[in-house]
């Protein structure tokens, strides 16, 4: 059965650019959200598989998103991964520490991309 | 005495005899008793009595019998005191006068009956009792002798009565007398043996008491020889200077130590006075010293000695003035000890101090000294300066109750006590607070203090404020972050997408393929003018790119801004309207008009289509200035950005400004700029309504143009 993931990112050439991958790489359905706002909405109402979460975003950040999703009973069971500039091996130790399911950097190539995501989350069975 | 000496009508020849053989004997012999015993016994035979006896009277006036002789049928009293009240005092005087008395029979005679029977007791029944008086030498040629009664010379009948003859009594009187004599000459006899005995004894004494002396001096010589002895060997062997002055500070001795050490030799030395070997302004204060000795007896001063090769020496001379019996000065003790060494390690320490003090108060860093109880020995002024607390403030307090933010007490106090006790944590960083409550972090290079023993009694630490710095690291590692995000969104997206071609996942040729193319080279371009815009502003804040100034008119400025973005107006359906003025600014003509652009391109991008972007420029004579102002009429800028706007990667919204493919750093380069002008720019602004961006630069001078058409420039 297809997995369902939701994308959270406020840079739309990012975000499309993903969704391009995860459907032409690993056949998944996507959602898409441009705020963190929008993507505690989409993934209460959706229900995704996982959900791909940027850190970097105006207003409400990808860890306050993260906060609030880990908050909500509804929410709170869904893996996550973060997706993140930040280079720092450090910074990416921080992130990992939060109770996610990992972490994965920009940029990333497209098979990668998918595999990491498999990897995280336990789907390559 | 013979018997010429007793009138022959009126005494028997055996008294007679009696008496003349008793005188004999008495100038004879010197012993009483026997005398006394041979004439009671003669008593009694001559006058054939029961009983004869000596009574002496005691200074009471009770008395003994002193000696007695008694028939064999009559009982003896001898030694008996008598005591008797009922003796009859009445009889003292006249006996003491000379009189004698004689009863016949006790049993009819006048008495009281106390007394009779006081008698009868004694079985007496006729008594004849004859005084015995003492002639005592008379104080001076013309009194007459003093008499004592001394006691009695009795005769008593005991077996019948007796009518007593008068010449029984006159004998029995001038044997008393006779008595009397033999008495006075034994006791004076005992007196002249007791004044003997007494004079023996004094010679005896005396003689004693001589040996004692004696012994004492024999000893005081030892003693004092010992003592001149010592003295002489410390005088000789002490390692301080020693001398003995006269009252007028003559030199009359001196140690060998203060000879070999001045150089000068001890007849150079002695016959001279102590001044004379010291420093000018030395002798001024000695002779002051010397007044003060004196009156006080002792004062102790330091004083350079001037040796005999010209080296001084330090000298603590203590002087000690010795009197004689009457209390005039007669000598004076002086001990000078040589303290050159001490004094010259004195002034390096001093000046060693003086240095570190000099160090500590002008350091441009924190230092403080802990007590091991953890309370405030010493801060610098640098502390003081820092947290705005005075020294009264902070020393003795409690260092982490009274320094410390609550929330770090307890974690620092426990580094506090690793330090005292394992020497850990020479570098550590932590917050203090100021007296006001700002919070300060210091970091912190900690030395243990160790007292005798090493055992620790405090810590010394010195720190530096590192507040401002540690807020620009963090700055720094937050702008790092932002530059990182910027810079990889763009990156993802382009190699992404060229991924996703490259590897045939998506078809180049298809629609996604060309969107992914588009998306890729619009991010591109984005990527292009961000690291465009970030080298720019590098160059701009290193001082890289130096500025070409001259005087431009406000108006050519202003054109040539308006004309490069009208035709991105017109793209936005937005109308650009331009207020000039006729001035000159002193600017880069380049960097302004892209300051204009910059501002424009704001205004337009944030505008809705058909509205109008205003730019004007006003002259503020007065303080000649050019202010400027780019006036739009679009959503408007929250007031909490209105600081941060200018601020790198600090948009109102980067997604939004993303979208209008700004990078983030425009206003940033703008400020820049602007500021390299010496001018200023902030912004206005209404939610809403819109927003007005303002800037000022230096007004500039007309300047007629020069003969190749170049106006005056300047690099700055």
């Amino acid at each position: 059965m297809s997995k369902q993931i939701l994308i959270v990112d406020d840079d739309d050439a990012v975000r499309e650019i993903v969704q391009y991958c995860l459907e032409a790489a690993a056949g998944w359905e996507v959602l898409m959200a441009a705020s963190g706002r929008e993507g505690l909405a989409v993934a209460r109402s959706q229900q995704p598989d996982a959900i791909l979460l940027d850190v970097m975003m105006p207003d409400m950040d990808g860890l306050e998103t993260l906060r609030q999703l880990q908050g909500d009973k509804t929410t709170q069971d869904i893996p996550t991964i973060l997706l993140t500039a930040k280079a720092r091996i450090g910074d990416r130790q921080q992130l990992q520490s939060l109770g996610v399911a990992g972490t994965i950097s920009k940029p990333f190539e497209a098979v990668s991309l998918v595999e990491q995501v498999r990897s995280l989350l336990h789907w390559d069975e | 005495m013979t018997a010429e000496d007793f009138p022959a009508s009126e005494v028997m020849p055996e008294t007679f005899q009696l008496l003349a053989r008793i005188a004999l004997r008495i100038r004879q012999s010197l012993d009483l008793d026997e005398i006394l015993n041979e004439t009671v016994a003669q008593v009694r035979e001559l006058l054939d009595v029961d009983r004869a006896l000596v009574y002496r009277f005691h200074p009471d006036w009770s008395g003994s019998v002193a000696v007695e002789s008694v028939t064999e049928t009559t009982h003896s009293i001898l030694d008996r005191v008598i005591t008797d009240p009922c003796f009859e005092k009445a009889w003292f005087d006249p006996h003491r006068r000379g009189r004698t008395r004689a009863i016949k029979d006790i049993r009819v005679a006048q008495m009281s009956e106390c007394y009779r029977e006081f008698l009868a007791s004694f079985q007496v029944r006729a008594n004849l009792a004859v005084p015995i008086i003492l002639s005592l030498p008379a104080p001076n040629l013309e009194s007459p002798n003093p008499e004592r009664l001394w006691g009695l010379l009795i005769a008593h009948q005991c077996d019948r009565p007796r009518q007593w003859k008068s010449q029984d009594i006159e004998f029995l009187e001038q044997l008393a007398t006779q008595v009397a004599i033999a008495i006075h000459q034994s006791e004076l006899l005992r007196q002249t043996q007791r004044e003997l005995e007494e004079r023996k004894q004094a010679e005896v004494a005396l003689q004693q008491l001589n040996q004692k002396l004696e012994s004492r001096v024999e000893q005081r010589n030892v003693a004092l020889q010992e003592s001149e002895r010592r003295f002489r060997s410390f005088f000789e062997s002490a390692p301080d200077f020693l001398y003995v002055l006269d009252s007028r500070g003559i030199i009359e001795q001196v140690n060998p130590v203060a000879v070999e050490k001045s150089g000068y030799t001890e007849a150079e030395l002695i016959g001279r006075c102590l001044g004379e070997f010291l420093t000018p302004e030395g002798r001024e204060l000695g002779q002051q010293q010397f007044a003060t000795l004196i009156e006080k007896g002792s004062v102790r001063q330091e004083f350079d000695f001037v040796c005999k090769d010209g080296r001084r020496l330090v000298m603590d001379s203590s002087s000690s003035l010795v009197r004689d019996e009457s209390g005039s000065p007669d000598y004076i003790l002086v001990v000078q000890r040589d303290i050159s060494d001490r004094k010259a390690a004195e002034a390096v320490l001093h000046e060693s101090n003086r240095r570190w003090q000099t160090l500590l108060d002008n350091v441009q860093l924190i230092v403080i000294g802990l007590h091991k109880d953890g309370t405030v020995e010493y801060v610098n002024p640098f502390f003081l300066k820092l947290t705005g607390y005075d020294r009264s403030d902070i020393l003795g307090q409690d260092w982490f109750g009274t320094v410390l933010p609550q929330y770090q007490t307890a974690q620092v106090y426990q580094v506090f006590q690793e330090i005292l006790t394992q020497n850990l944590h020479p570098h550590y960083q932590n917050s203090i607070l100021t007296k006001s409550g700002e919070e300060r972090i210091i970091a912190w290079n900690n030395t243990r203090l160790q007292g005798m023993g090493g055992k620790a009694v405090g810590t010394l630490s010195i720190g530096e404020d590192v507040t401002e710095r540690y807020a620009i690291s963090r700055m720094k590692d937050e702008f790092t972050a932002v530059v990182s995000h910027e810079l990889r969104t763009p990156l993802t997206a382009i190699h992404g997408g060229l991924n996703l071609l490259s590897t045939g996942l998506v078809d180049a040729s298809g629609d996604r393929g060309e969107h992914i193319i588009q998306i890729a080279a619009s991010s591109t371009e984005r990527l292009v003018r961000l690291v465009n815009d970030i080298l720019e502003l590098e160059r701009l804040e290193s001082g890289k790119i130096q500025l070409v100034k001259e005087s431009i008119k406000v108006s050519a400025l202003l054109q040539q801004a308006t004309e490069q973005m009208q035709v991105i107006a017109n793209r936005a359906g937005v109308t650009l309207e331009v207020f000039d003025i006729n001035a000159y600014c002193w600017v880069d003509r380049d960097r302004m008009t892209q300051v204009l652009i910059n501002l424009l391109g704001n205004a337009i991008e944030f505008s809705a289509r058909g509205s109008t972007v205003c730019l004007s420029a006003t002259l503020m004579d007065a303080v000649g200035t050019i202010w400027f102002e780019v006036r739009d009429r679009g959503r408007g800028i929250p007031a909490d950005k209105l600081e941060t706007i200018f601020e790198r990667f600090h948009q109102v919204d980067a997604s939004d400004s993303r979208k209008k493919g700004g990078t983030g750093l425009g206003l940033a380069i703008c400020r820049s700029i602007v500021e390299q002008h010496g001018g200023q720019i902030w912004a206005h602004s209404t939610l809403g309504v819109g927003s007005s961006f303002y800037f000022t630069v230096p007004q500039g001078e007309e300047a007629p143009e020069s003969g190749d058409g170049e106006m005056e420039k300047r690099v700055e």
